[in-house]
């Protein structure tokens, strides 16, 4: 074994631009493969990352905008008034396998204090501590908003950490007085969310949280009281006790609220539960697509490896006539052109991973995609590619070792 | 037994219907120089080929240091090859990326001799033939002579019971084929069965068997 690795790598030695030239195909294969698959990869984790986000138990009801024409606006409002607190309580009350459910509302404030340099990314919303407490918050300082402070109509604000940065910059947000429009607010504690960064899934965008200024739902009717003509909620979030209960829940949940604002478009359901699997069958198609893609050139990698080992068969008539002359048996040559195509093809496969990272490392740095090369990628582009030197080396190692050792005295 | 070597009604015929040989009988002792003679298309070549096993007969049989080989699978007439034959080539067929004592122990590599014991053998052997100063140059870096003394050398390394040389001086200057000559006369003289191939008279006069190939027939020894 150790002869015949040694007498393949010469070969392949004498001949370096020619091994590097069909050992390309491989490597371009194998790249393709790991860079495909670590795109792949890096989606599903982002993704994952996002339903994390999300809550795979949470249902978001969003208002959804009127239209701007006024006859058709007058007409659904004379139906319904939106999302309110009213259907709050009717969830509540008629939905079995719920844990919470809260509403909220965006406020557009003219002015604020501190007075910050940039007030994109700030959003101040009213929530209802039920809300709150279905979203995948952590707590970096303070406390939580209560449902006492709802009760009471606390004057107190929750940060984002984005809204935290924003507002007081390194200084310390916690317990500090901000004023929004005429009310001041004490910051009472500042929370960490999700990811990140705004994005979307399956057409759905995913609201940063980060930059929220959050106060108690009654404080916020304060702050700035309900508009004429709009909902009085913008989003009711609830969250399921477990996964079963959600996909029933939706379908009950939202036969209920048709009936309740008689079938008006005023409102819409995200179910992120739902969405992952959309996007997981996405993809399962994606992957396949791009597997066959990428299958098809590591085909053409081999076909290019087993059309260089026949030219060097040709080429080589007269060693194979001299090594059968002094002993060696058919078999011993088929097992050295066998190992030169399996080298061949192992070289392409190791340098294809490392083309492979760079292939991902590139598509990151220009599309912004999050890419991870796994580790069962690299394992699959190695067996692969040294399955593909037996398989495509086979044939010209059999025409090599039916060459007949007379040859050697002709020649 | 003592013939090494024992050819019974050999054929052998290419393609089209001319006999290159047709129907050989040849019977080499231990310790015969045994020359065959005859012009270009005699059919000397072919006889040597198949008695080399470099190629079968389309009939008759063939006993090799007593073994038939007329019926032996492709592998295991790969083994007799190895083992009991060693060939000298008019052109040398030295591997051209081998160093010298690789070519030389090239045969022990097919026979899973370890490296390091091979390699060893092949230097003795390169000594013997004068050439242990030279046994990690390349083929290309060696004249002719030298190169044909190193597939000498490669022909004995497994110490088979037969020699067998296709012209071994056609390729070479006067004084390198003397030389040549020479190293047969003296392996001849340690014991060693040679069969040799040549048309120069001269060549053959160092042997002590002449058999005279004609169209493919044995015609006559001297």
């Amino acid at each position: 074994m150790r002869d015949l690795i040694k007498e393949a790598a010469r070969s392949l030695a004498a001949h370096r631009a020619r091994t590097v030239l069909s050992g390309l195909g491989i490597l371009f294969g194998v790249a393709a493969v790991i860079g495909i698959l670590s795109i792949g990869e890096g989606a599903r984790r982002e993704q994952e990352a996002l339903i994390a986000q999300l809550g795979v138990l949470n249902v978001q009801i969003t208002s959804t905008e009127l239209p701007e024409e006024k006859e058709a606006k007058l007409e659904i409002l004379r139906r319904t008034e939106g999302l309110s607190t009213r259907d709050v309580r009717a969830i509540v009350a008629m939905l079995p396998g719920v844990e919470h459910v809260g509403g909220s509302r965006v406020l557009e404030p003219d002015t604020l204090f501190p007075r910050p340099a940039d007030r994109k990314g700030l959003r101040f919303v009213g929530v209802d501590p039920g809300h709150l407490a279905g979203s995948p918050f952590t707590l970096v300082s303070g406390r939580p908003l209560r449902q006492e402070d709802e009760k009471t109509t606390a004057r107190v604000a929750l940060l984002g950490e984005a809204a935290a940065r924003r507002l007081f910059g390194r200084k310390r947000a916690l317990h500090e007085w901000i004023r929004v429009d005429q009310t001041w607010l004490r910051v009472v504690g500042v929370v960490r969310t999700g990811t990140g960064g705004q994005t979307s899934m399956e057409g759905v965008t995913i609201q940063d949280r980060s930059g929220d200024v959050m106060m108690p739902l009654s404080t916020s009717r304060v702050v700035a009281p309900a508009k004429r003509g709009k909902a009085e909620l913008d989003e009711i979030q609830v969250a399921f006790a477990s996964v079963e209960d959600v996909v029933p829940g939706v379908d009950v949940l939202d036969r209920h609220l048709k009936r309740r604002h008689r079938e008006q478009p005023v409102y819409e359901l995200t179910v992120p539960l739902t969405l992952i699997a959309q996007s997981e069958a996405q993809q399962r198609i994606f992957n396949m697509v791009m597997g066959l893609i990428a299958g098809i050139s590591l085909l053409v990698g081999g076909i290019g490896i087993m059309n260089i080992m026949l030219a060097s068969v040709m080429e080589r008539t007269k060693e194979i006539a001299i090594r059968l002359a002094v002993g060696a048996s058919p078999r011993d040559i088929h097992r050295l052109f066998v190992m030169e195509a399996c080298l061949i093809s192992l070289l392409g496969g190791v340098l294809g991973i490392f083309a492979g990272f760079a292939v991902s490392w590139v598509v990151a740095w220009f599309t912004g995609w999050a890419t991870s090369v796994s580790l069962q990628a690299v394992l699959l582009a190695t067996v692969v590619s040294t399955l593909e030197g037996l398989v495509f080396g086979y044939l010209p190692a059999r025409q090599a070792a039916q060459l007949q050792p007379a040859m050697a005295v002709r020649l | 037994m003592s013939a090494v070597l024992e050819a019974r009604g050999l054929q052998r015929r290419y393609g089209g219907a001319t006999l290159a040989l047709a129907g050989a009988d040849l019977v080499v002792e231990r310790g015969q120089f045994v020359a065959l003679v005859g012009t270009s298309g005699s059919g000397k070549s072919t006889l040597l080929q198949l008695l080399g096993c470099l190629d079968r007969p389309d009939a008759g049989t063939l006993h090799i240091d007593g073994e038939d080989v007329s019926r032996l699978s492709d592998d295991a007439l790969a083994r007799v090859r190895n083992r009991r034959i060693g060939f000298v080539f008019q052109s040398f067929h030295l591997l051209p990326r081998l160093r010298a004592d690789e070519n030389v122990a090239l045969p022990l590599r097919y026979a899973h001799v370890p490296e390091a014991t091979r390699l060893e053998r092949a230097r003795e052997l390169l000594e013997r033939v004068g050439l242990g100063h030279r046994t990690h140059h390349l083929p290309g870096e060696l004249s002719g002579g030298q190169c044909q003394r190193v597939a000498i050398a490669r022909a004995l390394v497994a110490d088979p019971p037969l020699l067998l040389a296709d012209e071994p001086t056609g390729n070479l200057d006067s004084t390198s084929g003397r030389e040549i000559l020479e190293l047969f006369t003296t392996l001849h003289a340690e014991g060693r069965t040679i069969v040799m191939v040549t048309h120069d008279p001269h060549v053959a006069s160092f042997a002590d068997r002449r058999v005279h190939l004609e169209d493919g027939h044995i015609v006559r020894e001297t």
